[in-house]
Order: structure tokens, then C-alpha cells, then sequence
């Protein structure tokens, strides 16, 4: 069940990107791709019944696998910056071109006839 | 781990990032006191580095350094080994020249040299990163500063461009992140040594002893097969492969030169010795005769592309495509002779086309307009920069006693029998092609627009003599190392064949007959046809096709379209043949 989800998430994201005309559109299928893939890691590093990975100085026993939880915590970061830089280019395109259209966008830009 | 072979990691690797912040500061001083001081910084911490490091290597040892002192397999360690000294040096030759240039010019401020060295700081870690999550950190600091550098000129042009690569670079990167997950499970690791030990130990063992002991063993290989497949996939995006490529010819094109020449010269190839630190541990035979054909695929697709353009920039971005056909050839032969091959030809190709970008670069940025069919007769006002042209164009044709015709030379050895050899040679005749195309920009007469463009001085130049004779000297550095690299080939490759396996585990030498009949004939027949080829290209119906061709060109969604396709066949490649 888990798993499907995220593969949902993964297909929606990438059809985002890849058929949406809009650059707005393009740039929340990139984020819904980069989430689907942090829920995959943080599924990978949870067990029902396992403690959470901290330390203290009573308990003992097993521990779930801290590494995904940290190296989510980095994607994140990264997916958000990289998320951040688009918005401003697009917002930029858009004040430059008034369309959000990646295709009127590209036309505007088409080398004038020789 | 003794602190001393820790110094020149932390140092090679920080460097950058000094220069960065010293460059930022200047954003409330002088530049005086800023960006020429964070220049020094960077150079010098980086040649002391590469000195010190230097005997270490030549005895084979790497250095390493492990962050907050936490040893594999939970800690991130860095190392400097042959692979990274080798690529650094280069490194270093390439932006010290592309910074030299953009000095020239007084729209580069201090935030400009901020993603400069910040891009510098990333392009380090990737090279000395043996860890792979590590690796996808240094890649999106890597292209967040370079979508920054690509739109310093904001134009509508640039920013589409660094929008376009924005979405390409962050699409495979969700890839490589799948692909990591999957590493991880299998192994439990995620430094590349781990890896491969783990990957080696779940193919061979009866028991794997690791969390999927109770997944059949078929399964296990099926989803390494496709992991490496992803991984490497998205590695060659960043390196512009075909089918990846299509974010590349745009964003060299709309970056300022010297950044270009830094992107084409060595962002480029920093990827592929991420590869080579992967594959030089884990074995995958089957992927690296696919990265062979792949390689001559990407060789001819770069050329033909770039044969049509009239866009001198775009022009030299496809070509740099078509380039890493050659090194992803050679790559993927491996073997001593292939890696090395490789390697000759990632300095050779970074030399010249840093050089193309700088000197094309500053002449089209003169005379306003970079149409190929256009512009004609710069020789006589740019006598320095025509030579310099020359030069590199001649390289990258194959003319002897350049570094593009020892290249080939060793690039032919590598493949000697392979079929994927023919579409290398098809590309080289089309590259001739295309240089002699855009050498036609320096030769003939100015149009009278162009003249009274070029008698003015420009707005954006400092007029500083010094500056100019700077930028000058980077110029003359990158051309006495390919004209070395033409005359002295095997002084070069028996460095690099000393650097890599270091002096007591150093392998056979290898003899090439350099300047034999064969290899002067292949370079002359190819450079003729070339010749003719260019000729054809020139006229009224050249021009007309190639103006039908670029018309074909496809746009953000066909490219993501070609992208994701490219994936799905790499990735099932990988899961079948693994």
C-alpha cells in the first residue's frame, strides 16, 4: 500500500513535468517527484514496533535505521533550494513574457527569418 | 590517518569556499581588496594542495580525509587519488584562464565570482566524494550555482536556458536518488567501497548475510542491474550523452563566455570521473559495451546538430556533445589503455574548448552578434585571438602535432576493432566540417556595420590593459598545452599512466605509434572530406537545409520526452543484463 502510493506520486509528478504547458505546472510536478521520492527512503527506515533511533542511557534494544531520516533531511533542503531558483526564473520569464507557456515562451524567442 | 595527509584534502576542497565568501565580502569593499585576493586565495591553497599531495599519488596512496573524523562506513570520507590529482590540475588550468577573461568586463561583480567559486567548491567535492549520497549533494550545489551563472546576463534567452537544464538536471536527479535507495537496501551502505563489496558478496555468497537475505537471488541482481543503470543515467546527463543532452547547446550558449568555457571545459567532465570512481569498483561489462555505443551515437548526434547551426556558441555546444562521445567511448572499452585514452582526452578536449569558448566568446561579444554566416573578417582586428582560434580549431579537427589529433590517435588504439570505431570517424569528418565553417568568421572581408561596430569602444570593458593582458596570458597557457600535448603525447600519457596506478604498481608501457602513415593518412582523409563537407555547408543550398534543419529543433517538452525515453531503455537495459 505504501509502495503504490508512492509510485502514484512518482507517475503524477512525472507526467507533471513532462505534459504540463505551464512552467508553474512543471515546476509543482518537480516537487511532487522529489517528495515521492523522501516518502520512499523515510518508508524504508521505519518498522512498526522498532523505537525511534535516539539515544538514551536506560533503553536498549533495536533501533530502526537512522541514515534515511538524515539523508531526507538533506534532500529536502536541496529539493526546496532547487524548487526556490525555479520559481524566480519562471516569475522572471513571466514579467519578460506574460505567458507562463513554455511554448509561447520558446516562440517568442525563435530566430527571425534570414 | 595521520593529520598530514589530511591537509591537502581539506585544503583542495575548502580553497573554493574561501574564495566564495572572500568574494562575497567584496559585495561591501573594493574589488581590489576582494575578488583578486579571493583569486590568489583559491590558487594558491589549490597548488600547494596538488604539490603536496603530489608524492603521495606517485607512490599509488590516496588521501582521505574522513568529515568530523567518522570513518566509513558511517562517516562521508573525500579522497584525493591519481583520478581526482589528474582532473584538479585541469580544474585548475580552466578557471584560473575563465577567470582571467571575465575580468575583462565590469558587469561581473562580486556575486558573479560568489557562484564562480561556488561552482569551483562543488566541482571538488564531486570529484574527491566517494560516498554516493554525498555525490547527489556536490551535483545540485554543482547546478544550483551553474542555473545562477547561466542567467547572469538575464536575458529572456538565458534564463529559458538555465530553466530548461533546471528541469532536466533536477528530473535525472530524482533518478539517481531512486537508484541510491535501492543501493542502500541491497547493501546497507552508501560509500561506493561498501558498495561494491556488498554488491560482489550478493552475487557470489549462497547466504548473503544483509537485510534481502530472504529475496531470491535473481531478484537481488535484477535490481542492482537496475540501480547502477539509474545511476549511471543520470550521470550522463550531467555529462550531456545523448539522448541526455538536450539542456547543454542552450545553456552554453546563453551563459556568459567564461562561464561557458568553464561548463564546456570541465563541468562537463566532472561526471565521468564520478563514473570511473564507480565502475573502477564495481563491475557491470555488459553497461560499459553499451556506454561504447552510446559514446559513437553521441559523437555523430552532436555533430550533425552542429553542423547546421548558425549560432557560433551553439555551434561549439553541440561540439562539446559530440566530444563526449569520444571520452564515453573510450571509457567504456576501460581496460588501461581505454581509461587512459579516456582521461588524454578529457584534458585534451577541456584545453581546446575552453579556448574555442574564450576566444569565440570574446569576438562575437565584440561585434554584437554571434551568426556565423555574418561575421566575417575579424582576423585583422583580433590577430591574437585568431591564432589562439586556430589553434584550437585545428586541435579539435584532429590536425597533427595538436592535442585533438594525439587524442584521436589513442582513442583509435583503445577501440582498435570495436564497430562503434566508424561512427567516431563519421563524427571526426563532420567536425572538421564545422571548424571550417566557423573559421570563416575570422577570414574575408567586415561588412561596414561590423567595422563601425568594432572601431568603437566597447560600453561593458574595463579598458584595463592589464586585465586584457591577463586574459591574453590564460589564452597562451591553454594553447601551449595543446600544442604539448600534440608534440610530446607520450611524455603525457606515461604522466598519466604514472598519476593513476602510481610508480610501484605502474603497468606496461604503452606504444603508440604517434605519427605513423596510418594515423597521418586517416587525420588527412578526414580533414579533406571535411574540407569538402564545409564547402558544401557554405553555399546557398547548405544553407538552406541546415536553415530547415534547425527548424526541426525540439522543444522543453520533446526534449523531456527524449530524456525520460532515454531513461526507460537505460533502466531496462540494466535490469535485463546485469
Amino acid at each position: 500500500m505504501d509502495k503504490l502510493l508512492v509510485i502514484v506520486l512518482f507517475c503524477v509528478g512525472l507526467f507533471g513535468i513532462m505534459a504540463g504547458r505551464s512552467l508553474i505546472r512543471k515546476i509543482i510536478g518537480l516537487s511532487l517527484l522529489n517528495s515521492s521520492v523522501v516518502i520512499l527512503f523515510i518508508l524504508s527506515g521505519r518498522i512498526d514496533g522498532i523505537r525511534a533511533p535516539i539515544l538514551t542511557q536506560t533503553e536498549s534494544g533495536m533501533i530502526v535505521d537512522p541514515i534515511p531520516q538524515a539523508l531526507m533531511l538533506t534532500a529536502i533542503v536541496v529539493g526546496l533550494s532547487v524548487t526556490a531558483v525555479g520559481l524566480i526564473l519562471a516569475v522572471k520569464l513571466y514579467r519578460s513574457c506574460g505567458s507562463l507557456d513554455i511554448r509561447e515562451i520558446e516562440e517568442s524567442l525563435d530566430e527571425p527569418a534570414e | 590517518m595521520n593529520p598530514q595527509s589530511e591537509l591537502p584534502v581539506l585544503i583542495i576542497l575548502f580553497a573554493p569556499l574561501v574564495a566564495a565568501i572572500l568574494s562575497l565580502i567584496g559585495k561591501f569593499l573594493p574589488p581590489r581588496y576582494s575578488i583578486t585576493p579571493a583569486f590568489l586565495v583559491w590558487l594558491g591553497g589549490s597548488l600547494w594542495a596538488i604539490y603536496a599531495a603530489a608524492p603521495a599519488i606517485l607512490y599509488g596512496q590516496s588521501l582521505e580525509y574522513s568529515l568530523g573524523g567518522w570513518a566509513e562506513p558511517y562517516g562521508i570520507s573525500l579522497s584525493i587519488n591519481g583520478l581526482t590529482w589528474i582532473a584538479t590540475f585541469t580544474d585548475i588550468v580552466i578557471a584560473s584562464a575563465a577567470w582571467l577573461a571575465s575580468r575583462r568586463y565590469k558587469r561581473f561583480g562580486s556575486l558573479f565570482y560568489f557562484f564562480f567559486f561556488m561552482a569551483l567548491f562543488s566541482l571538488q567535492g564531486v570529484l574527491c566524494s566517494r560516498d554516493i549520497f554525498n555525490l547527489f549533494v556536490w551535483f545540485e550545489v554543482l547546478s544550483l550555482s551553474s542555473f545562477i551563472l547561466i542567467s547572469y546576463d538575464r536575458s529572456l534567452s538565458s534564463r529559458l536556458a538555465a530553466i530548461r537544464y533546471l528541469l532536466i538536471s533536477s528530473l535525472s536527479i530524482t533518478f539517481f536518488l531512486v537508484g541510491v535507495w535501492i543501493l542502500y537496501r541491497l547493501t546497507g551502505s552508501l560509500a561506493l567501497a561498501d558498495i561494491a563489496e556488498g554488491l560482489q558478496s550478493l552475487n557470489s555468497a549462497a547466504e548473503p548475510q544483509t537485510i534481502t537475505a530472504a529475496l531470491p537471488v535473481a531478484r537481488v541482481q535484477s535490481s542492482a542491474g537496475l540501480a547502477l543503470a539509474l545511476i549511471t543515467a543520470a550521470i550522463l546527463t550531467r555529462a550531456a550523452v545523448t539522448p541526455f543532452h538536450t539542456w547543454l547547446p542552450d545553456a552554453h550558449t546563453a551563459a556568459p563566455y567564461p562561464v561557458s568555457a568553464l561548463l564546456s571545459g570541465f563541468v562537463i567532465k566532472a561526471p565521468m570521473i564520478a563514473l570511473w570512481r564507480i565502475f573502477e569498483l564495481i563491475e557491470f561489462p555488459q553497461l560499459m559495451e553499451a556506454l561504447v555505443w552510446l559514446g559513437g551515437v553521441t559523437a555523430v548526434w552532436g555533430v550533425a546538430a552542429a553542423m547546421v547551426q548558425n549560432d557560433a556558441k551553439k555551434l561549439l555546444g553541440y561540439h562539446s556533445v559530440s566530444q563526449m562521445g569520444y571520452i564515453l567511448a573510450a571509457f567504456g572499452i576501460g581496460g588501461v589503455l581505454g581509461r587512459s585514452a579516456a582521461l588524454f582526452y578529457i584534458i585534451a578536449h577541456a584545453l581546446f574548448k575552453s579556448l574555442l569558448f574564450l576566444t569565440v566568446g570574446h569576438v562575437t561579444t565584440r561585434v554584437g552578434t554571434r551568426n556565423v554566416y555574418k561575421i566575417r573578417g575579424l582576423g585583422r582586428f583580433f590577430p591574437f585571438y585568431t591564432i589562439a582560434f586556430l589553434i584550437a580549431a585545428a586541435s579539435i579537427s584532429g590536425l597533427p602535432l595538436l592535442a585533438g589529433f594525439t587524442g584521436k590517435v589513442l582513442v583509435s588504439e583503445a577501440l582498435h576493432s570495436h564497430p562503434a570505431y566508424l561512427l567516431l570517424l563519421a563524427a571526426g569528418i563532420g567536425t572538421a566540417a564545422s571548424f571550417v565553417k566557423l573559421s570563416a568568421m575570422f577570414f574575408g572581408k567586415a561588412s561596414d556595420a561590423h567595422l563601425l561596430i568594432l572601431e568603437s569602444r566597447p560600453a561593458d570593458d574595463r579598458g584595463s590593459k592589464t586585465a586584457a593582458g591577463e586574459a591574453n596570458f590564460g589564452l597562451l597557457v591553454i594553447s601551449a598545452g595543446c600544442i604539448a600535448m600534440g608534440v610530446v603525447p607520450h611524455l603525457i600519457l606515461h604522466s598519466i599512466l604514472l598519476l593513476l596506478h602510481g610508480r610501484p604498481a605502474l603497468p606496461a608501457p604503452i606504444n603508440i605509434g604517434w605519427y605513423n602513415s596510418a594515423s597521418l593518412l586517416k587525420a588527412g582523409l578526414s580533414i579533406g572530406a571535411g574540407f569538402l563537407l564545409a564547402l558544401f555547408l557554405l553555399s546557398p543550398f547548405g544553407k538552406n537545409i541546415a536553415h530547415r534543419a534547425r527548424a526541426m529543433s525540439v522543444g522543453l517538452n520533446g526534449s523531456l520526452r527524449m530524456l525520460v525515453s532515454g531513461f526507460v531503455m537505460v533502466l531496462l537495459y540494466g535490469l535485463l543484463t546485469y
